[in-house]
C-alpha cells in the first residue's frame, strides 16, 4: 500500500511543507475578504428638497458638447464581481449599467458626449478591487466612477475614491462601514441603508395578532458587512417584541456546506429565519432546510432572492414564501422603470427575469445623469455638493441623500408566491400586488 | 446543545469528509510519485463537476453514473497535460512545478467562465433534497451517497496500488525510482500512468462535490486550499494519511458548525495541522527520509 513506511519525504520536500501550508491557508482565505463592520451610526436627517429629477434618459436633455475634448467620450470607470462568490449579483449591476449606457448613447449622450464603461474584474476580492480602483483614477484617469457589488467592496474601494475626489455612486453598498467615515464624495443609491433593509418585514411580524406572532427567531448569517446591519437591526427589534433569539451564528463567506447549520437551526426549533445571505448562502440554506424538512412560519434572507431568475433557477418552487427586502420589482411603477424594463430585455433576451441588482446599477446611471446635467460639469466636486443638495427620480423611487451619502427612504417587503416575487408591504405602495402569506407555505 | 445534533454531526463529517478524501487522493499521489504540487487539481475537479453538470442538463445523466464518463475522459487528459507539459519538468524545482500547475488552474478557471459563465451552479436530481431519519438524526440522501460512492471509490484506488502490477510500479517508482528502473519499471509510462489516475480521482470526486455544493470557476481556490491542508496534514504522498486528514476536516467543520461556530471551522483544522507539523514535521503518516545521493 501506499501508507506510512513507504511515503518518501526528502529534507528538500519537507521544507517545502512549510511553504505548501502557508500557501494553503492563504488560498483557503482568499475568498474571505469581507470587512470588518464599524458600529452603525446615527441616521441624519435629510433636508426635503424639492426633485429636480433625472427623467428617463431618452428624454434627457442631449445638448451639444459642453466639456471638451468633444471627440472623446466620457468614460466611467467600475471595478465589479464578476466571477467569484459575488459575480451573480455584480454581474446584475452591470447589466444595469450596460443598459443605462446604452439608452444614453442612443439619446445622443451625456452633455452630447458618448459614454463609455472602463470595467474590471476583481473576482470579489476587495483588495483587487482597491487596486483597480487607483489604477482606473490614475492609469486610465476616467472621469467618473461608479461602485461594486456590495458593501464589502464598497467600503475599501469608496475610501480611494474619496482620496481622489472621485464621486463614488453606488448601487449596493449600504452598510453602516460605509458611511461611519463621514465621506463626502460616496452616494448610495436604494431607498435606504442596509440597517432598515429588513424594517418591513420586522413591521409585518410584530404587528401579526399575538396568537399568530412568531415566538423565536434563528439568525444564521455570513460574516459581510451589509448583512451584520441588516441582522442587528432586525434582531434588536425582534427582541423587542418579545421574539426571542434562539439561534444566531456567523459562518464565512466561503461556507458551501449548510447540512450540519440547518440542522443546528432545526433543532433550535425557531418559528422564523432571517437569513442573512448574499446569494448562494441563501440557495444552499434553503436546500439543506428542505432536506431535513424543516418547515419554519417564515423565512426571510436579506440578498438573494431579488436575483430572481438565478435563485428561482436554482430553487424551483422552492422560492414560494420566502421574504426579501428591496427596493425595486420589475413591475414597478416608478417613472421610467418601463423604459428600463423594455430595453433590458432587448438587451438581454435571454434573462426571463431581471435581477434586482440591475435596478440598482440602472438607478446609478440616472443619478450620474442627473448629477453631471445638474452640475453641468464633469467636476466631481460640483456633482458631489450637487447630490448632497438635490433628489434624483429613479426606478427605485425618488432618493436623495444626507451629509454621509446615505438615502433616507424605506424599502419594501416582498414574497414569492407561485414563482413570482410581488411587493407584499407597506400597504399604501402602489406596487403592492398582494397580502403576505404566513405561515409560508412548507418547502 | 443536544446529543442528537452533535451525533448528526459527526455522521455529516464523516461523509463530509469520505469525499474530500477522495479528492484528495489524486492529490497526493501525484506528488508521492512525481514530487509534483498539482495546484490545478482541484481546477480539475470543479471542470469535472462542469461536465458532470452539462451532461445531467443536456442528457439527464444522473451525476453518480456520469462518474463513468469523466473518469476516462480525464484519464486521457491528465495523461496528455503529462507527456505534453509535466514530463519536461521531471527532476526539475517543485517550485516550477507549482508555477505550471498554478497556470494550468488560471487557464481551466478561464475556459470554465468562457463555457460555463461565472454564474453559480449546483447538479440538482430529483433525489437532491430526500434525506432519511434514524433516531431522530437526519442524513441528506446526497450527502450518503456521496460519501458511500467515494468511500468504494476509494477502496478501488487501495486495490489498484496493493494488487495490481500497475500498482507495484508505483509504489517502486514512489520508493525509489533508480532501483525500480533496474527492476524494469518503465518509469515514465508509469508517472504518466499514475498523474492520470490522480487526475481520474479528481474527476472522480467533481460530480459529487457537485451535487454536494454550490460551485462557479474560481471556486477551486478554496479547495486547493482545503486539499493541500489535507495532504500535508496526512503526510505528502500518503494515501493513509489523506483519508484520515480529510475525515479530521470534515469533522472539524461539521462539529464546529453545531458547537462553537462555523467561523472557527477553519481555525480548528488549521491549528490542528500547525499542532502537528510541530511535532511531525512529516505529517500524521508521511516518513522523513534522506533524498538519493
Amino acid at each position: 500500500m501506499v501508507g506510512s513506511n513507504q511515503s518518501i519525504v526528502g529534507y528538500r520536500v519537507r521544507h517545502f511543507v512549510v511553504g505548501l501550508v502557508a500557501g494553503a491557508i492563504a488560498l483557503a482565505g482568499c475568498a474571505s475578504s469581507a470587512t470588518p463592520s464599524p458600529s452603525p451610526t446615527a441616521s441624519a436627517t435629510v433636508s426635503a428638497v424639492p426633485s429636480v429629477g433625472s427623467s428617463p434618459p431618452s428624454a434627457s436633455p442631449s445638448a451639444a458638447c459642453v466639456i471638451p475634448p468633444c471627440d472623446k467620450p466620457i468614460v466611467i470607470g467600475v471595478s465589479q464581481a464578476l466571477t467569484g462568490d459575488k459575480s451573480d449579483p455584480g454581474t446584475g449591476i452591470e447589466h444595469g449599467y450596460q443598459v443605462w449606457i446604452k439608452e444614453i448613447n442612443d439619446a445622443g449622450g451625456l452633455l452630447g458626449r458618448k459614454v463609455e464603461l472602463k470595467e474590471y474584474d476583481n473576482q470579489s476580492l476587495a483588495d483587487t478591487a482597491v487596486s483597480q480602483i487607483e489604477r482606473l483614477v490614475t492609469v486610465d484617469k476616467v472621469d467618473l466612477l461608479v461602485g461594486p457589488f456590495s458593501s464589502a467592496l464598497t467600503i475599501p474601494t469608496s475610501a480611494v475614491a474619496e482620496k481622489y475626489k472621485m464621486a463614488f455612486v453606488e448601487g449596493a453598498g449600504g452598510a453602516p462601514g460605509v458611511f461611519s467615515r463621514q465621506f463626502h464624495y460616496v452616494f448610495f443609491v436604494q431607498p435606504a441603508v442596509a440597517a432598515k433593509q429588513a424594517d418591513p418585514f420586522v413591521n409585518y411580524i410584530v404587528s401579526l395578532p399575538a396568537a399568530q406572532r412568531p415566538t423565536s427567531a434563528a439568525y444564521p448569517q455570513q460574516d459581510d458587512p451589509f448583512v451584520s446591519a441588516t441582522e442587528d437591526g432586525a434582531q434588536a427589534t425582534l427582541e423587542a417584541a418579545g421574539i426571542k433569539t434562539v439561534y444566531k451564528q456567523v459562518y464565512p463567506p466561503t461556507q458551501t456546506d449548510f447540512a450540519s447549520i440547518a440542522a443546528a437551526v432545526k433543532a433550535s426549533k425557531a418559528d422564523i429565519v432571517l437569513g442573512g445571505t448574499i446569494f448562494d448562502d441563501a440557495v444552499g440554506q434553503v436546500q439543506a432546510y428542505a432536506s431535513i424538512n424543516y418547515q419554519p412560519k417564515a423565512v426571510y434572507f436579506t440578498s438573494g432572492p431579488s436575483t430572481v431568475g438565478a435563485f428561482k433557477q436554482a430553487l424551483g418552487d422552492k422560492v414560494n414564501g420566502i421574504f426579501t427586502g428591496d427596493g425595486w420589482i420589475e413591475a414597478s411603477k416608478a417613472t421610467g422603470n418601463a423604459k428600463f424594463v423594455a430595453d433590458y430585455h432587448a438587451m438581454f433576451p435571454k434573462e426571463a427575469q431581471i435581477p434586482g441588482e440591475a435596478a440598482e446599477g440602472y438607478s446609478v446611471g440616472q443619478v450620474l445623469l442627473a448629477a453631471v446635467t445638474g452640475a453641468q460639469s464633469l467636476d466631481n466636486t460640483k456633482i458631489a455638493d450637487w447630490l448632497h443638495s438635490n433628489k434624483v427620480d429613479t426606478v427605485q423611487g425618488p432618493i436623495g441623500w444626507d451629509a454621509l451619502g446615505r438615502p433616507n427612504g424605506s424599502f419594501l417587503l416582498e414574497q414569492y408566491a407561485s414563482g413570482t416575487l410581488n411587493v407584499v408591504a407597506p400597504s399604501d405602495d402602489p406596487n403592492k400586488a398582494a397580502d403576505p402569506a404566513y405561515p409560508k407555505p412548507s418547502w | 446543545m443536544s446529543g442528537e445534533l452533535l451525533v448528526q454531526s459527526v455522521v455529516l463529517g464523516l461523509l463530509t469528509g469520505g469525499v474530500y478524501a477522495l479528492t484528495a487522493s489524486g492529490l497526493t499521489l501525484i506528488f508521492g510519485i512525481m514530487r509534483v504540487v498539482n495546484v490545478a487539481h482541484a481546477a480539475m475537479i470543479v471542470m469535472s463537476a462542469y461536465l458532470s453538470w452539462w451532461l445531467f442538463q443536456t442528457l439527464g445523466l444522473d451525476p453518480i453514473l456520469s462518474i463513468a464518463v469523466v473518469v476516462p475522459v480525464f484519464f486521457a487528459l491528465g495523461a496528455l497535460v503529462h507527456r505534453v507539459i509535466l514530463r519536461r519538468l521531471s527532476g526539475r524545482d517543485l517550485t516550477l512545478t507549482v508555477l505550471v500547475t498554478f497556470g494550468f488552474a488560471i487557464i481551466l478557471e478561464g475556459l470554465q467562465g468562457t463555457l460555463f459563465s461565472s454564474n453559480f451552479q449546483a447538479i440538482k436530481t430529483s433525489y437532491s433534497l430526500n434525506s432519511f431519519e434514524l433516531f431522530g438524526i437526519y442524513v441528506p440522501l446526497v450527502r450518503l451517497l456521496s460519501g458511500a460512492v467515494a468511500l468504494g471509490l476509494l477502496g478501488g484506488l487501495y486495490l489498484v496500488l496493493g494488487r495490481t502490477d500497475l500498482g507495484r510500479a508505483i509504489r517502486a517508482t514512489t520508493q525509489d525510482p533508480r532501483t525500480a528502473t533496474l527492476v524494469g519499471v518503465n518509469i515514465e509510462r508509469v508517472t504518466m500512468l499514475a498523474f492520470a489516475l490522480g487526475v481520474s480521482m479528481a474527476a472522480a470526486g467533481g460530480p459529487l462535490l457537485g451535487m454536494l455544493f454550490a460551485f462557479y470557476p474560481s471556486t477551486h481556490w478554496l479547495w486547493i486550499g482545503k486539499l493541500l491542508a489535507i495532504v500535508v496534514l496526512g503526510g505528502l504522498g500518503s494515501l493513509r494519511g489523506t483519508f484520515v486528514a480529510a475525515i479530521v476536516l470534515g469533522l472539524a467543520e461539521q462539529v464546529m458548525n453545531v458547537t462553537i461556530s462555523p467561523d472557527w471551522a477553519p481555525l480548528v483544522f488549521y491549528g490542528f495541522l500547525f499542532g502537528v507539523l510541530i511535532v511531525r514535521p512529516q505529517g500524521l503518516f508521511g516518513t522523513l527520509a534522506r533524498e538519493s545521493l
